[in-house]
């Protein structure tokens, strides 16, 4: 007997309970035939008995998750740095001192990580303050008087706030990738091991 | 030695070395861990692909593992393990949601209602497929009060999981159910 021939229509009775209580079973079963149980409680047991840092401790953190991180730092860095150089147009000359102060808050940020001195409240402040100094320097594009449309001004100002924009999203990205850097266990979790 | 049982009306808590942080020599195992996580690991892969519409099931099977090992070092201090466990899963299945989004503009990734994982439903028998597919096309609120429900824990400990209160998760669970009695009502008319 299945929910399909109970009472159906009769209100929420006890065949719901028992439609609902198989259907949380089969897809019970059906998670377990992705994974390999053995496999992945072995990776578990061996992972857990591994040394461990503290919570924020940047010493634990795994040196392939770190140089990715490093990686999208740089090319932040080299992004913005790129944009700072002198004598551009007025989009560069009012947005520039933010995007210093975002150059020199990724500098931080990467030294501090490069060298295992920062903890995860300092990582996340300095990241913060990159974000700052972006959105200030977007705000002072948008504050720049309008040009007309066609002219070279208004393009560099559209590409510098479209670069702004750009950098803005990958800030996103990476401070999720240092918030895991931190986990409390300093390390990626081991993966499931799937069945196929 | 905590229980295994999920049900207990105990809010989880973990109890922390003085240290703040488990100590490696500290670590024991329980005897029984490798039957619980037999047994659970599968139910959490389930709760969390049903909690956070969105994640397949591989996904679902990364942040359950993860779960385990957050939950692992500091097992003997729970008061309540599975519900630790849980939360710690449900939590770091959110986070990834978010971050997927935050890493996808709208347009490219719409917010969709629930949609169960497709390998998942795949390897699902016909009419829990379809049990399934309902329950996840409720509103969130109500597919995560019906997800801890079936995962077996108590008003009172799903309340304090979600942050509401237990009359919500009441409602909750009536409206939900409603909806599914009403859904399924329809499907199991229709000539099969």
């Amino acid at each position: 007997m299945t929910w399909l021939h109970h009472g159906r229509g009769s209100g929420d009775g006890p065949w719901l309970d028992e439609a609902l209580a198989a259907a949380w079973d089969d897809a019970a079963r059906a998670a377990a035939t992705v994974v390999d149980l053995e496999a992945s409680l072995d990776v578990l047991l061996a992972r857990t008995r591994q040394p461990s840092a503290p919570a924020g401790d940047a010493g634990g953190i795994e040196p392939d998750r770190l140089a990715a991180v490093l990686t999208q730092i740089d090319a932040l860095l080299a992004a913005v740095t790129a944009r700072t150089t002198p004598s551009q147009g007025p989009a560069h000359s009012v947005s520039a001192a933010g995007l210093f102060a975002a150059q020199r808050a990724l500098v931080q940020l990467r030294s501090g990580l490069a060298r295992r001195a920062m903890s995860k409240d300092a990582a996340v402040a300095a990241v913060e303050r990159v974000r700052h100094a972006l959105e200030q320097a977007a705000r002072s594009l948008r504050a720049l008087p309008a040009a007309p449309p066609a002219g070279r001004e208004a393009a560099e100002t559209a590409d510098v706030a479209d670069a702004i924009s750009g950098w803005l999203g990958q800030l996103r990205g990476l401070q999720t990738d240092i918030a895991r850097l931190f986990d409390d266990t300093g390390r990626a979790a081991g993966l499931p091991v799937p069945v196929r | 030695m905590p229980g295994w049982d999920g049900a207990s009306a105990v809010p989880p808590e973990v109890v922390h070395s003085p240290s703040g942080a488990p100590k490696l020599e500290d670590v024991t195992f329980p005897a029984d861990i490798g039957a619980f996580y037999k047994r659970e690991m599968p139910r959490l892969i389930a709760f969390v692909a049903t909690v956070c519409a969105g994640l397949d099931v591989h996904a679902a099977a990364d942040v359950a593992q993860a779960a385990f090992e957050r939950a692992l070092p500091r097992w003997a201090g729970l008061r309540d393990p599975k519900a630790w466990l849980y939360r710690v899963a449900r939590n770091e299945a959110l986070a990834r949601a978010r971050a997927v989004r935050r890493e996808f503009p709208a347009d490219v990734l719409p917010e969709r209602p629930g949609e169960a994982s497709a390998a998942l439903l795949a390897e699902m028998h016909d009419e829990e497929r379809v049990v399934v597919g309902h329950l996840m096309s409720l509103p969130p609120g109500q597919r995560q009060v019906m997800a801890w429900t079936l995962a077996g824990f108590a008003d009172a400990d799903i309340a304090d999981a979600m942050g509401v209160s237990v009359a919500a998760v009441r409602q909750g669970r009536y409206y939900a159910r409603k909806s599914l009695a009403r859904r399924l009502g329809s499907a199991g008319r229709r000539p099969r």
